[in-house]
């Protein structure tokens, strides 16, 4: 009992380290811009599918395969945020709306992806999955990649946002968006800058995932669903509750398998997110506002 | 004259529309088989984790359409495929497809897949009188319900070996079952439970999962704390591939045995694949029976590859099965593309003990209560590929 224990904590630090990069991304999208991006879940599809074509038909190494995820990601973040979103909102768009309009991008985008690639996984090359121990836990050397590159991504995003003018002006958008225009921040500008971030960083979440699972046309949705749950139970507008929230899924996921079976992990998860918010509706490091 | 020709040439085209109008509302049945081709609905997994077998399935149920209609059809009418996609098992989807073919497209036959969405649609069949052919979903619940008849082993009739290899040749006394959370996976689990009490072994472990789920970390590590000698597998598709290279990379090296494998699994699992195991209807495409090898050979000038099993329950179904009662319906006077007339054919045929032609070698008959008893064999990966490993002759493995 004590060694499942042992391996299953292990397994909720290992996906909780990649939904703390995936929720960091959407998190500082949602933060600063007030968009409920559920088209989220494409740009990770198609960072992924950049980064297969990239390694399978350019024959690049994997790491190449990481840059075009990121950039291809950037580029459609940014292409979401000046083709539909900021038009959304010059026209006075509700948030109902704007979310529509984000869902009907994901699934207009995975039916393309579908028909362009057509329904069959395609394994990301360039990475041998094979075990490691320590212990009485088990893990892969691709979750191993996971949670250095996730830690060390996560690092490089606190560190940009607390440390540099462009991630003080972000902060301050996010915080005020009128308080921050008066003091002479674009926040448009803004917005492109933590779309373009937030979609590189989904990408190469999403391209780390695909080397244990594989790309599939809707492969970004279930990924992005726990980032959006890490977000809202560690408080909206917080990046480091961001990432307390994506290790306490992450545990409370694979706990669960103490005592249920290992299929309920998506029931746990929004269990969690209901009883944490019934006893802190800001979420566990938000702020509550009036 | 151009006048009349005018007016003539109006009439016809409003009684064209008329008889559309008529035909297309049921009120006459006859006059909208005549108008085209008899067709065949089809609702498999076209997209989604299984679309390898809507792929297959479809071509294998093509070829014989395409085949069929280049002799002149049977019985002078030619075939036509409506296929639709129950997404990989999604139920609600396939309801909607089957209410689209029998209402909309009217066919009197749908050729279906997996077990939950051939059990969905099962009540609309029996409800509008359509013949429901299953050669893919191998749920124990498919079992005696009206108007369904299977051409593949089912979970029930194929665990036993899956049980027995895993006892005899492994020497397992312990067990582990991991399964997708539907009717086939929770059927495959009864029937390997049931199997490994007659032959005195236990299961430790037993755990469902999603169909089309990609992480095993939860059920593998549950499994692992269970210490099983054998794991049992009752998941189709890539999970297969994704279920073995992770269980071999946490260090899960116990035999694992399934009873499906695919190419595009094993493009997944890569080199954890080796030494797997699976019991399945056993189709050898180099066979010299003739019908085999009439499929084999169309089946590889049309696409390119040699068929495997999913193709060949489908050719079988429009080639042989479909074939033979449509013949049988029109020797009658009847017309087979009227709702009730196939499933009327079929219920008499089975009682009747007709043998249909198979490409599995000789014939195939099927019970009253909708299954059929086919070879099965024992396959082993080696070398990314399946060699088979054992024949049931007697109810028992042989090498």
């Amino acid at each position: 009992m004590l060694a499942l224990a042992a391996q299953l904590a292990a397994n909720g630090l290992i996906i909780g380290s990649l939904y703390a990069l995936l929720a960091v991304s959407w998190g500082l999208i949602f933060a600063t811009t007030k968009t409920f991006h559920f088209a989220h879940a494409l740009t990770l599809t198609l960072g992924v599918y950049a980064a297969v074509l990239a390694v399978e038909w350019g024959r690049l190494p994997l790491a190449l395969g990481f840059l075009a995820a990121g950039a291809v990601g950037a580029a459609v973040g940014v292409a979401m945020e000046l083709g539909v979103y900021r038009p959304l909102r010059r026209i006075g768009a509700s948030p109902l709306n704007v979310f529509l309009a984000s869902l009907g991008l994901l699934v207009a985008g995975e039916s393309v992806v579908l028909i362009a690639f057509g329904p069959d996984a395609r394994p990301l090359p360039g990475w041998r999955l094979t075990g490691l121990a320590v212990g009485p836990v088990a893990f892969t050397t691709v979750e191993a990649l996971w949670m250095a590159a996730s830690w060390v991504l996560v690092g490089l995003v606190l560190g940009w946002l607390w440390t540099t003018r462009a991630g003080r002006a972000i902060r301050a958008v996010a915080s005020n968006r009128e308080l921050a225009q008066c003091v002479g921040v674009d926040p448009e500008r803004v917005f492109v800058q933590v779309f373009a971030v937030g979609s590189a960083l989904v990408a190469a979440g999403g391209t780390l995932l695909a080397l244990r699972e594989a790309a599939t046309p809707t492969m970004g949705v279930h990924p992005v669903l726990a980032a959006f749950i890490a977000v809202f139970l560690g408080g909206i507008g917080s990046v480091p509750g961001a990432v307390l929230g994506a290790l306490v899924l992450g545990l409370a996921e694979n706990l669960g398998g103490l005592v249920l079976p290992g299929h309920w992990q998506g029931v746990i998860a929004f269990l969690v997110l209901f009883g944490a918010l019934l006893v802190r509706p800001a979420g566990l490091l938000g702020v509550r506002t009036r | 004259m151009d006048v009349w020709m005018a007016r003539i040439g109006r009439w016809r085209g409003v009684a064209a529309l008329a008889a559309a109008l008529v035909a297309g509302m049921g009120l006459w049945p006859g006059l909208a088989a005549s108008q085209g081709p008899l067709k065949i609905g089809m609702i498999l997994a076209m997209t989604g984790p299984g679309a390898f077998y809507g792929k297959v399935m479809s071509r294998g149920a093509q070829l014989a359409v395409d085949q069929i209609n280049r002799s002149g059809g049977v019985a002078g009418q030619r075939l036509a495929l409506v296929i639709e996609d129950h997404k990989s098992g999604d139920a609600d989807a396939a309801v909607s497809a089957a209410r689209k073919l029998v209402e909309v497209d009217r066919v009197p036959v749908i050729l279906t897949s997996y077990s939950a969405p051939t059990l969905a649609i099962q009540p609309i069949a029996v409800e509008r009188k359509v013949l429901l052919l299953n050669g893919g979903g191998v749920g124990s619940a498919l079992v005696g319900k009206p108007a369904l008849y299977n051409t593949r082993m089912l979970s029930s009739q194929i665990a036993p070996f899956m049980v027995q290899w895993a006892v005899d040749r492994v020497g397992a006394r312990r067990l582990a079952t991991l399964f997708w959370n539907d009717a086939a996976g929770q059927g495959m689990n009864g029937a390997i439970k049931e199997s490994c009490r007659r032959s005195g072994c236990s299961v430790v472990a037993e755990e469902p999962h999603d169909i089309g789920a990609k992480s095993y970390s939860a059920q593998l590590a549950r499994i692992r704390a269970a210490r099983p000698d054998a794991v049992l597998l009752g998941s189709w598709g890539d999970d297969v591939g994704y279920v073995l290279s992770q269980a071999r990379a946490y260090g899960l090296t116990v035999p694992v045995v399934g009873t499906d494998w695919t190419p595009n699994a094993q493009k997944i699992g890569g080199p954890a694949m080796e030494g797997y195991i699976i019991a399945v209807d056993r189709f050898e495409p180099g066979t010299g029976d003739p019908h085999t090898r009439t499929f084999v050979e169309g089946y590889r000038a049309a696409y390119g590859e040699v068929p495997e099993f999913y193709a060949a329950n489908y050719y079988e179904h429009v080639r042989f099965v479909l074939s033979t009662l449509i013949q049988r319906v029109s020797g009658r006077g009847g017309d087979p593309a009227r709702p009730g007339e196939l499933l009327a054919e079929m219920e008499r045929a089975v009682g009747e003990g007709v043998r249909f032609p198979s490409v599995y070698g000789g014939d195939m008959q099927l019970a009253a209560n909708g299954t059929v008893v086919k070879p099965v064999g024992v396959y082993q990966v080696k070398g990314g590929e399946l060699a088979l490993a054992g024949r049931i002759v007697g109810g028992r493995i042989q090498p």
